[in-house]
């Protein structure tokens, strides 16, 4: 059935903008989507292998030419951050859509492909607001910590072998430390707010990452005891004829576990439980200071299942098809590897995401202090146990 | 023992709900694009009122008032004067109040020609409330405007693309009238 159109003098006409299905253009919505993974591959490409050659062919490897390859390297590992949590909040918002039965952003862009970019142009937009009530230099602190925070585990992650900024020998240290620093920016945004959902948010935040930072600590020492060594490049080496997956399964279930309660995931969300809280600490916050908490969270989203494949799936390995290790064909593809098993795991942590209902407050202490800590002291002992009988 | 049964049956739980939700990926969306496709209405669905015209553009309202007298909203008004060349009345005035029309379509279950009729158009916002005090030439441009409407009468007409107005086969029309039709079909057969 069809009308003839409405007279423009007569009726208020719908402007028809946007998604039209008659005129959809799958190609177009692959290359779109597409595009963020290859903007991925291409800065991890350019940050790990492209800045050190450049700098090579340039002689600038030793004193302040190292540092100021050292900066390039993080200023480009802040842009793959941008790319990152733009690709991860599209990919969230049409995951949840797909599973919900709808379709997530359809309108900017082919199939909503860029809708995250004008999120984030609106943010930059917006004026960026202090409340009276808040405390104004620990308010503008509390993003910056959160991110950095977040931002600093990007040090230690080997995307390939040798691809890492800091392959230090106190990696896992060095992890426990930088991670149990977001609580502080979390605990300080929420109590500098001067907004009861803040504080409560920031209170339940607090509370439960500390908890959860127990168990995940201990983890990192199974994996410490039973890999030999606190380098996250050597850990990935020592699983080169069999993942820790098998020998470690305990660590590895509670290690899932407690980086959704670090990454404020949804049976965990407590911090910024919409229903009760709003959006818990960080409900103050508008323009570039919000974004920096929703930048540090969706960082998170990518580092924590990145070090669920280092520690567990064999980070890096694959077969490389004859390339010589060291390489930049074989970095590369050592790193799409690695990008592909972390995209697996991401996928599951939004379908996680997508099915679970939040759980009790109470409930959740009880089960990180009566459950997971005694699992992780028994998976501990195990590991050393098993070190010890059989390498 | 009974500790590590209620775990078991906690990761069940957990799996079943996970390919529950996984499940959904692979349904389509039930949403209508509707600003970019229209949606296919029911023929019988009241959205609006429109006052057809005979195919060689006479009147095809007689006139007699019942529509006004039928109307539970009192937003029809119609004036008319006897016609002095023959039989029946003219129309001086149609107007429907379409902002405080009710949409019960009595007017149309009360018309004894299928003047008055339910159209499919629902796309009737406006800025302006006055545009929707309709007159005779609105009504009539929203009959010209629409290719299928309804009354109980005549049951749903439609206008072919040269210009004749016919009844729809008994597939568009309501109320399973095709069905109703097909088994007394089958027995004459049989």
């Amino acid at each position: 059935m069809s009308y003839i159109p409405i007279p423009e003098d007569r009726h208020f006409r719908i402007k028809r903008i946007g998604y039209d299905p008659g005129r959809s253009r799958p190609w177009l919505e692959r290359l779109v989507y597409s595009l963020y993974v290859f903007a991925f591959w291409g800065f991890v490409i350019a940050t790990y292998a492209g800045v050190p050659a450049l700098f090579d062919a340039l002689g600038w490897t030793a004193g302040w030419g190292y540092v100021v390859m050292r900066a390039t390297q993080v200023v480009l590992l802040f842009l793959l951050s941008a790319v990152i949590a733009l690709m991860l909040i599209l990919a969230l918002r049409k995951y949840l859509g797909k599973v919900q039965e709808r379709y997530g952003p359809m309108h900017y862009g082919p199939a909503g492909g860029i809708q995250t970019v004008f999120d984030a142009l609106k943010l930059l937009g917006k004026e960026d607001f202090v409340p009276a009530a808040a405390d104004w230099l620990t308010f503008r602190l509390a993003p910056a910590v959160t991110f950095v925070s977040s931002f600093a585990i990007f040090a230690v992650v080997p995307f390939a072998s040798g691809w890492t900024l800091a392959d230090t020998n106190v990696g896992l240290i060095y992890l426990i430390a930088v991670s149990t620093l977001s609580t502080y920016g979390v605990l300080l945004g929420g109590v500098s707010s001067g907004n009861k959902w803040a504080l409560v948010g920031a209170l339940r935040a607090g509370a439960q990452m500390v908890s959860y930072e127990i168990p995940l600590a201990l983890v990192f020492l199974s994996v410490a005891v039973w890999g030999g060594s606190l380098s996250l490049g050597r850990i990935v080496d020592s699983q080169m004829g069999l993942w820790n997956v098998v020998p470690l399964f305990i660590p590895f279930v509670l290690y899932v576990i407690s980086s959704l309660a670090e990454l404020k995931h949804i049976p965990f969300d407590f911090p910024e439980a919409e229903s009760e809280l709003i959006a818990g600490y960080n409900v103050e916050y508008s323009g570039m200071s919000f974004a920096f908490f929703f930048l540090a969270e969706f960082v998170e989203l990518f580092l924590l299942p990145a070090l669920i494949v280092v520690f567990f799936f064999g980070g890096w390995h694959g077969p490389l098809f004859g390339l010589e290790p060291g390489t930049l064909a074989a970095g590369a593809l050592q790193s799409l590897y690695f990008t592909i098993k972390t995209a697996v795991w991401v996928w599951i942590f939004l379908w996680i995401r997508a099915t679970l209902p939040r759980y009790r407050d109470d409930q959740l202490m009880e089960f990180a202090w009566k459950a997971m800590i005694p699992l992780a002291l028994f998976g501990l002992v195990l590991a050393a146990y098993m070190r010890l009988i059989w390498r | 023992m009974s500790l590590l049964s209620e775990v078991w049956q906690a990761v069940k739980a957990l799996g079943t709900g996970m390919a529950t939700v996984h499940k959904r990926v692979y349904e389509d969306a039930p949403t209508e694009f509707y600003p970019y496709v229209q949606p296919d209405l029911p023929a019988v669905s009241v959205q609006s009122l429109a006052l057809v015209e005979n195919e060689d553009g006479s009147e095809r309202c007689i006139v007699c008032l019942q529509c006004e007298r039928a109307c539970p909203a009192q937003v029809i008004t119609i004036e008319r004067h006897r016609n002095p060349e023959g039989k029946g009345f003219l129309i001086d005035r149609f107007d429907i109040d379409l902002v405080n029309c009710m949409y019960c379509a009595a007017c149309v279950e009360a018309c004894p020609v299928s003047s008055i009729v339910t159209i499919q158009d629902f796309e009737m916002s406006t800025y302006d409330l006055h545009t929707l005090k309709a007159d005779i030439d609105f009504l009539h441009e929203q009959s010209r405007r629409s290719r299928r409407w309804y009354s109980p009468k005549f049951g749903v007409e439609i206008r072919t693309d040269d210009g004749k107005i016919v009844k729809a086969p008994p597939e568009m029309q309501p109320g399973g009238l095709a069905e109703l039709l097909k088994p007394a079909e089958e027995e004459v057969d049989q």
